[in-house]
């Protein structure tokens, strides 16, 4: 599938290239694979190895970026459109004719294993992957995007050679292409490029099904100043009808003008960052709410969190707060809409949920369409009490008297 | 520079000056149905003494945390409900409030901004808890290694001159600053010839303008005497600073001091950071990366603003490979000092310039704070000007700079190393 929008308020071109894929399609013994592989494939292409991709790449202004979801993966750069003709060649010759050097591989799983230790130092991020493995047992979105070391080390180039003969496939492919080009020109080249490249059979995937029952806690302990804590409950899957309404759901508590801001930072001064994310993947959506604070306020985070979450079961959102709430949404869609890269993920990401890319430049009017029932129904079908994950980064005791020493 | 983007370039913004002083840039971008407005003032870390450090950040936390008419929660409640989003930044040398909303809500973004400027209460109980909530943001950055050891970076450069104080402030000094503080403060340096307004969005300049005089009209006029830095003596001897703490990878970092953003050399400085540090494809990634497998990033950057900067070289890395990290750090510079950079290079380092600011100018946000940051230099269009400076530097300006620039004496440098357990 290929789709072209032209945009020529300015001379940027963005190209994405969308694959379904990603953790869904993982699992425990090869977990990591989709980003190892995604890592490689700017390591050399038949035409070009490492430092001379890297150079041709970049010595056009341009850099190309590879992405691994939860149900997806892909890559996508930008580039301004008097390079645009390079740009594609090197762009999809990526993606589509890697060689996987051996050595450039190795090299990359020592970079993969470095970034997965850097991550004890991010501790937000730290917390929400350990929100995502609390909530699931049984389905691969609990498993790491970068997997595990143990994983990482036991896979070698075949294994990256055969993912990428699995998954790269053109009829796998959406590729959107958004800004300062002739849409008929475009879209020729790319029928030519993508005719040489043969189907693929795409493999069957049928989700494990999660349910969800009690409560389940995971915790990690550093030496951190900082405690962050996360609540994580399953929300409707990416195609479902009652997605957009859980966006709206979501609004509510998510930005500066929202309950847990203003509640939690503003009235209480508990944080500094709190926030709520609503990830529509494909088999289950995840929200998670989170909260970066002081050691000894991990107690009134989690109960103002929760406190939160349920004023949204027990009462109706109000209309005022209703239509501020889509505003703001709508707002952001129109913000973000300046940017051509958003606009070719947004068209790629609705055509892969097999929503149709059409949907959007719908967002405003389903965001607007969402009534105030709708958001409580949703609330208590969704957000229960008893059945939730909690993830607690927590510094040890230690590192709260103790900041780092010179030496 | 696209002749074909009238919408990225600076000529089509109208520059005017309300009655007390305040200096207003808009530009009417057609496409985007949004609209950025910023309002900024000279004022930052580098105006405090120690005794209030981190008090121009205390003051923009305060700014949007209440006013006389607006309860606690009520601006962003209100900005929210135009389909926008509002923030406010701390710098050395400025504090920039701006919001991005529809651009037909820009009444109401006017509004909220002027009562914050004139009406905000300071609330002696808000104070504390927004204080709970910067020690919050200070402890967030402490926890984050990179950002730790390039603060220690900057303490370590500079001796004298204010550079060398975080913004933030510390624990200390936050938990001391009072109300009255603030107020002094805010009343010492916002006042309109400190201020000025940039507005970039689908609005008729003629029409916005009228309305910002009208909305800005009761920012009082003053006459100050600013106070002069003190200046950076110059550094004559290496300096090298070891922390180690429980973190996961090691970092080193180097600073080297250089001119303010607006001196000549400053452009050859930009190519030499985009050569060295900059991308892939970037000497030191590709040797200290791709090559020896030293680091896991190398990076290069200039620190420029309006006094004296400095160029800097960061690497994450782990503790063992650090003195192969730094000798090749110094092999590197001393071939930019040894020899010419190939013409291939060099266009590649002047293309990716010049593809990431207009990058940059891609939306209204980005837009404003182009022409805000430019504006702090004197000169809103100054990027533009920049991007073309960038395209005459020559291998020799570069060879050149490298040669002045990068001396062992004139190198302040960061180890911050994983500790043994």
């Amino acid at each position: 599938m290929i789709l072209i929008q032209e945009n020529h308020s300015t001379p940027i071109v963005s190209m994405c290239a969308y694959f379904k894929g990603g953790i869904r399609h993982e699992n425990q013994s090869q977990n990591g694979i989709t980003n190892f592989t995604q890592k490689v494939l700017l390591k050399g292409t038949e035409q070009f190895n490492a430092e001379e991709f890297a150079f041709r790449t970049e010595a056009i202004g341009s850099s190309m970026v590879t992405f691994t979801d939860k149900d997806a993966f892909g890559a996508h750069t930008s580039v301004l459109s008097k390079h645009l003709e390079q740009a594609f060649e090197l762009f999809l010759d990526a993606i589509f004719h890697p060689t996987f050097p051996t050595e450039e591989a190795e090299k990359e799983r020592q970079m993969i294993l470095a970034e997965i230790e850097e991550g004890r130092d991010e501790i937000y991020s730290l917390c929400l992957e350990l929100c995502d493995k609390t909530l699931f047992k049984d389905h691969p979105y609990r498993l790491p995007i970068k997997g595990e070391p143990e994983t990482l080390s036991a896979l070698g180039r075949d294994d990256l050679v055969g993912w990428h003969q699995k998954w790269y496939h053109p009829n796998n492919l959406i590729f959107s292409i958004v800004g300062d080009v002739q849409a008929e020109r475009i879209a020729e080249k790319a029928f030519n490029y993508f005719e040489k490249i043969p189907k693929g059979k795409l493999p069957k995937f049928v989700a494990p099904t999660e349910n969800i029952h009690g409560k389940r806690e995971g915790a990690i302990e550093l030496e951190k100043r900082q405690l962050a804590i996360a609540l994580g409950f399953l929300a409707p899957p990416a195609a479902d009808d009652s997605r957009f309404t859980f966006e709206v759901l979501n609004g509510v508590l998510s930005g500066m003008g929202s309950r847990l801001f203003i509640e939690l930072r503003d009235k209480k001064g508990l944080a500094y960052s709190v926030g709520s994310r609503y990830e529509p993947v494909l088999d289950y959506g995840i929200m998670k709410t989170f909260m970066g604070t002081a050691a000894n306020q991990e107690k009134a985070a989690k109960e103002g969190l929760i406190e939160e979450l349920m004023k949204l079961r027990d009462f109706d959102v109000q209309e005022e707060e209703l239509l501020r709430t889509k505003r703001f949404l709508v707002g952001l869609y129109e913000i973000g809409r300046q940017k051509n890269y958003t606009q070719a993920m947004r068209y790629a990401r609705y055509e892969m949920l097999g929503l149709g890319w059409r949907v959007a430049n719908l967002y405003p009017k389903k965001i607007e369409s969402v009534e105030v029932g709708q958001i409580r129904e949703l609330a208590v079908r969704y957000l229960d009490p008893e059945n939730f994950s909690c993830a607690v980064v927590r510094p040890v005791k230690s590192s709260l008297e103790v900041s780092p020493s010179k030496t | 520079m696209e002749d074909k983007s009238p919408s990225l370039l600076t000529s089509e913004v109208v520059c005017d000056e309300l009655p007390n002083g305040i200096k207003v840039l808009v530009k009417q971008v057609y496409p985007a149905r949004v609209a950025n407005f910023g309002v900024w003032v000279r004022v930052g870390a580098v105006n405090e003494t120690d005794r209030v450090a981190g008090i121009s950040h205390f003051i923009e936390h305060m700014l949007f945390k209440g006013t006389e008419k607006r309860p606690v929660g009520q601006i962003a409640k209100e900005i929210h409900g135009c389909g926008g989003y509002t923030n406010a930044f701390t710098d050395y040398e400025c504090t920039c409030y701006w919001v991005v909303l529809p651009s037909k809500y820009l009444d109401v973004a006017l509004d909220i901004h002027i009562d914050a400027f004139l009406h905000s209460t300071f609330d002696e109980v808000e104070l504390q808890k927004e204080c709970q909530v910067i020690l919050e943001e200070l402890k967030m950055y402490q926890d984050r290694p990179d950002a730790y050891s390039f603060e220690k970076l900057m303490t370590l450069a500079y001796k004298k001159h204010p550079y060398g104080r975080p913004i933030i402030g510390s624990e200390q000094t936050l938990r001391q600053m009072t109300r009255k503080d603030l107020l002094e403060y805010l009343h010492e340096h916002y006042y309109a010839e400190n201020m000025f307004i940039t507005l970039i969005g689908d609005i008729e300049p003629t029409r916005a303008i009228r309305k910002i005089k009208n909305a800005f009209k009761g920012i009082p006029r003053k006459t100050v005497q600013r106070t002069p830095l003190p200046v950076e003596p110059a550094q004559t001897e290496f300096r090298k600073e070891r922390l180690s703490g429980d973190i996961a990878r090691s970092y080193l970092n180097m600073a080297f001091h250089v001119p303010e953003a607006t001196h000549e050399d400053l452009h050859a400085l930009k190519v030499l950071a985009t050569i060295l540090g900059e991308g892939r494809s970037s000497r030191l990634s590709q040797t200290l990366r791709e090559k020896e497998q030293l680091v896991d990033y190398a990076q290069a950057g200039v620190f420029a603003q309006q006094h004296p900067g400095f160029f800097y070289l960061s690497f994450m890395l782990e503790e063992l490979n650090m003195e192969k990290v730094e000798n090749g750090a110094w092999r590197e510079i001393k071939k930019l000092q040894d020899q010419l950079v190939l013409p291939d290079e060099l266009l590649k380092a002047q293309n990716m310039t010049e593809s990431d600011y207009i990058f940059s100018q891609e939306t209204v946000e980005g837009q404003g704070r182009n022409l805000g940051n430019y504006e702090m230099l004197g000169d809103y269009s100054l990027g533009e000007k920049l991007i073309k400076k960038i395209f005459a530097v020559t291998p020799h300006d570069i060879q050149r700079a490298a040669q002045k620039y990068f001396t062992r004496n004139n190198c302040s440098e960061i180890e911050y190393r994983r500790a043994e357990n």
